[in-house]
């Protein structure tokens, strides 16, 4: 039998009723159902990381021939390995490195890269195998087969719900903060009034309906009610101190809370924009990898000093690495689309050290990019399958055995 | 060359309210009771001409706009910072969407400014956000080769894109990938050659710097070797006769079929449907095609189509939070937008105008409707809802029509709720859900009291179905 990964999911989940199902393919559910609290953050690095500037090759000559303004000499960078090093402000990532607390990947990437953000965002976002669009997210798949429950998946962020996040029927809510889902109806003294209003509103959507549109709508008011009371709860368990004051550390201790809080929130993804350096990446990246650095620290520290460190996996992606030779001239220096890239793991049960294989400088392709070493849909089976011991093959289609991400 | 068969009205199949109101809320933001009745007795042609020929210059609406400029200087926002500046822009635009008399002309602004994406963010200045909005405004109808021509040349772009930095030696891709994927053929028509190819093409088109315009051709940059794009040889030219280059790139790309289908789907994609078929996409295209890429004569042809008052694309598009707001403002008759804190409530919606998500513009459809938005969605129809009824005719639509929806008995709960369904939703609530306001109505707001109370209790009443509507599905949909 040869179905596509989008006919499989789409009989399953019809064939199965819809929402409230525990597919036997899954064997996360039952794992969960034995009390694991494991949960995974997806920090996306949004416009393309240049994973060569943020683990710099050292002692390739070509790279410093290509790249004479951008390249560093290796005495500014974070020593890591002998042929790599990290950026001067990844300071607190390369010292977890050091210390065996980060996974690190090189040369992560596909067979078929596009140089388009949106082509290559689809193919991230989908885990996809082929070169056909399914709308299906490879956690949105996995985030609703594994609970009925809307809050089992949070996007913080822009408000905007990122691809991986989208389901087969599904989409999990994507907030600006735990409290933007709140209704409080009219600011009226009379505060029994304003409760009255709001209960009539929803008593109103749930009896809305009459087409497919409606219901959607209709449904997704409803959820969005439920949900509302949840996270607006969990706002109370917010870590307030040593917490940069970044975007994306404070969508990271918004992270911290829900879980503090105890919701059954299993997957999450939480966005840091301006990664698509075509022009001036000097500055930018410097603000870049050290709001990264910061925020990154002040979560994982934080997940330490609440003992949950070993239940909370944090993996980054970002939807193509840069072009290896530098572009533009002067204060204008910038890089171009490329494909393969580095990307990081930390907490869980992360296996530490350098994995994949250095980038290949010295054999690019016609538009000036290295080869990828890694599948990264075999790093997302070692997420389903090693992380959250779900069947990858059955969410990732055959021909992506998992990689060891975390240990056993 | 496919193109579509134009509606006939037939006894069957009348133009009647519920045409025009269907046509009102695709070409424009909807439409009072007044104003459908105006577009039935006008008839299809002439309804869809009153949408799409617009004079260069809305007297009234720029003498409102003046107006507001110093509305807004009473709010503090002043023009001082570029962000101040865009700020303030957003808020004309918003004010300009609520209060013209020709929205489409606003709307198909929006749809280019969606498609020809630029950002705040990165283009900064204020000054060059202005100047692009002008352009879509004053060619959003043109031909798309005037369009595609001008956008270019345009600073805002030449910034946003990077191509303003890109030279012989470093060529810069963005704006030549961009060009192929995003704004004429769509991904996958092309190959990464092209994209490097077009890339030389551009080069040297810049501006003098990054603050400000205008267009310049820098020859000195500019990469004179020949070229290969699509299969087709542009022959590299030396000093100003450089830039002829690029005029032929995009002529051939505005000449491909490829490009005729792509902008045919962005167009049925705005007014039609999230999915619109296949086949209409063909027949728009065959239109664009033959209309020489006029997007003024292909927007006619759709809308005077049989195809586009088909019953099954009614109701089934999901408003922008820009097109939802300035919807349920237009049919409130609210004048004063401007206060509503409109800027940061559409913002925390997923919409800054002038700061699409990405290169790609936002994301429409059912994605509008998630979690995030819609409590704000719900505030800000509170806010809407408690607007005071409007004692002057409004763009157009007679007083009468707003006062109708504020001082009409309003006592029988079931009828007020019909009346205020027809108005604001252009059909009638779900009987469970009408229902469950009605008795709202009955349990928490009932008329008792006598003289002036009894107004305010009438007005209460009106303002709580007025909430509920606007938060109903069927208002989010079009």
């Amino acid at each position: 039998m040869n179905l596509t990964r989008r006919s499989f999911l789409g009989t399953t989940v019809s064939a199965l009723g819809g929402l409230a199902l525990t597919p036997s393919w899954l064997r996360a559910t039952s794992r969960l159902a034995r009390g694991g609290e494991r949960r995974l953050v997806v920090i996306e690095l949004r416009g393309g990381l240049d994973g060569l500037a943020a683990l710099q090759p050292i002692n390739s000559e070509r790279l410093f021939r290509v790249r004479p303004t951008l390249a560093k000499p290796a005495g500014q960078l974070h020593a890591i390995a002998a042929d790599c090093a990290m950026h001067p402000r990844l300071v607190n990532t390369a010292k977890r490195f050091q210390e065996g607390g980060l996974g690190l990947w090189r040369s992560v990437g596909h067979d078929a890269p596009s140089l388009s953000h949106f082509e290559s965002r689809d193919w991230w976002d989908e885990g996809r195998v082929a070169d056909v669009r399914s709308g299906i997210g490879w956690l949105g798949a996995y985030g609703e087969a594994l609970s009925a429950d809307p809050l089992s998946m949070l996007a913080i962020g822009d408000g905007a719900l990122p691809g991986s996040f989208r389901g087969p029927t599904r989409r999990p809510p994507a907030v600006v903060s735990l409290t933007g889902l709140e209704f409080h109806g009219p600011a009226s003294a009379d505060k029994q009034l304003a409760k009255r209003r709001v209960d009539a509103l929803e008593r109103m959507l749930a009896a809305c309906g009459g087409d497919s549109e409606r219901d959607f709508l209709a449904r997704a008011a409803l959820e969005t009610a439920d949900a509302s009371r949840r996270l607006g709860a969990a706002e109370e368990f917010r870590p307030r101190t040593n917490w940069p004051r970044t975007r994306l550390a404070n969508d990271l201790a918004a992270v911290a809370a829900v879980i503090d809080s105890d919701l059954p929130t299993r997957v999450f993804h939480v966005v840091q924009n301006g990664f698509d350096t075509h022009a001036g990446q000097g500055p930018s990246l410097d603000r870049l990898l050290g709001e990264f650095d910061g925020a990154l620290e002040a979560f994982l520290q934080h997940l330490t000093k609440t003992g949950r460190i070993g239940e909370v996996l944090v993996m980054t992606t970002s939807e193509f690495g840069r072009r290896v030779a530098e572009s533009g001239d002067g204060g204008n220096t910038g890089t171009d689309h490329g494909t393969a890239n580095i990307m990081m793991f930390a907490g869980g049960k992360t296996i530490p050290g350098l994995m994949g294989a250095a980038p290949d400088l010295e054999h690019l392709d016609a538009s000036g990019n290295y080869a990828a070493a890694v599948d990264f849909r075999r790093l997302y089976a070692g997420v389903l399958a090693g992380w959250f011991g779900a069947d990858s093959e059955l969410l990732l289609g055959p021909g992506f055995p998992a990689e060891s991400v975390v240990s056993a | 060359m496919a193109s579509l068969a134009p509606f006939r009205a037939t006894p069957e199949r009348p133009w009647d309210r519920d045409c025009a109101a269907h046509l009102a809320r695709r070409a424009g933001f909807g439409a009072t009771p007044t104003e459908i009745d105006r577009l039935v007795d006008l008839g299809c042609e002439a309804a869809v001409a009153s949408f799409l020929d617009w004079p260069e210059t809305e007297t009234g609406l720029d003498r409102r706009q003046a107006e507001l400029g110093t509305a807004l200087a009473e709010l503090g926002a002043t023009e001082g910072s570029d962000t101040e500046g865009v700020s303030r822009l957003r808020m004309q635009w918003l004010w300009r969407m609520v209060g013209t008399a020709h929205p489409l002309r606003e709307k198909l602004a929006m749809l280019w400014h969606d498609h020809f994406v630029t950002a705040e963010s990165k283009v900064i200045r204020a000054g060059l956000v202005r100047q692009q909005y002008d352009t879509f405004q004053r060619l959003g109808a043109a031909s798309f080769r005037e369009l595609a021509g001008a956008i270019s040349r345009d600073p805002a772009m030449l910034v946003y894109l990077d191509n303003r930095v890109s030279k012989k030696k470093h060529p810069n891709e963005n704006w030549a990938r961009e060009l192929l994927e995003l704004f004429t053929l769509g991904v996958n028509r092309y190959q990464q050659r092209d994209v490097a190819e077009i890339a030389r093409v551009f080069t040297g088109w810049t501006t003098p710097d990054r603050n400000s315009g205008p267009f310049q051709f820098d020859s000195a940059d500019h990469d004179t070797n020949d070229k290969l794009v699509l299969g087709q040889a542009i022959s590299g030219r030396k000093g100003a006769a450089g830039e002829e280059e690029g005029d032929e790139v995009i002529d051939l790309l505005v000449s491909r079929e490829e490009c005729a289908q792509f902008i045919a789907k962005k167009l049925a994609i705005w007014f039609v449907a999230h999915q619109p078929p296949a086949e209409l996409v063909d027949g728009l295209a065959g239109d664009f095609a033959r209309a020489k890429t006029s997007i003024r004569e292909t927007l006619r042809a759709l809308f005077t189509s049989e195809a586009f008052y088909a019953p099954e694309f009614r109701f089934q598009m999901h408003k922008s939070p820009v097109e939802w707001a300035v919807s349920a403002a237009r049919l409130l008759g609210v004048r004063n937008i401007h206060t509503f804190g409109l800027e940061p409530r559409l913002a925390r919606m997923g919409m800054r105008l002038f700061e699409p998500p990405s290169v790609a513009g936002w994301e429409c459809g059912r994605a509008w409707t998630q979690s995030s938005q819609l409590a704000e969605r719900y505030e800000l129809a509170l806010a809407f809802s408690a607007v005071s009824h409007s004692k002057r005719a409004v763009f157009g639509a007679p007083a009468a029509d707003f006062q109708l929806l504020h001082s009409e008995a309003a006592e029988d709960s079931a009828a007020l709720v019909n009346r205020l369904s027809a108005h604001l939703l252009h059909r009638e609530l779900q009987p469970a859900a009408r229902a469950v306001v009605a008795s709202h109505l009955d349990e928490a707001l009932p008329v008792t009291a006598s003289g002036a109370s009894r107004d305010h209790e009438r007005r209460e009443r009106v303002r709580a179905v007025v909430h509920m509507l606007l938060c109903s599905p069927e208002f989010a949909l079009a």
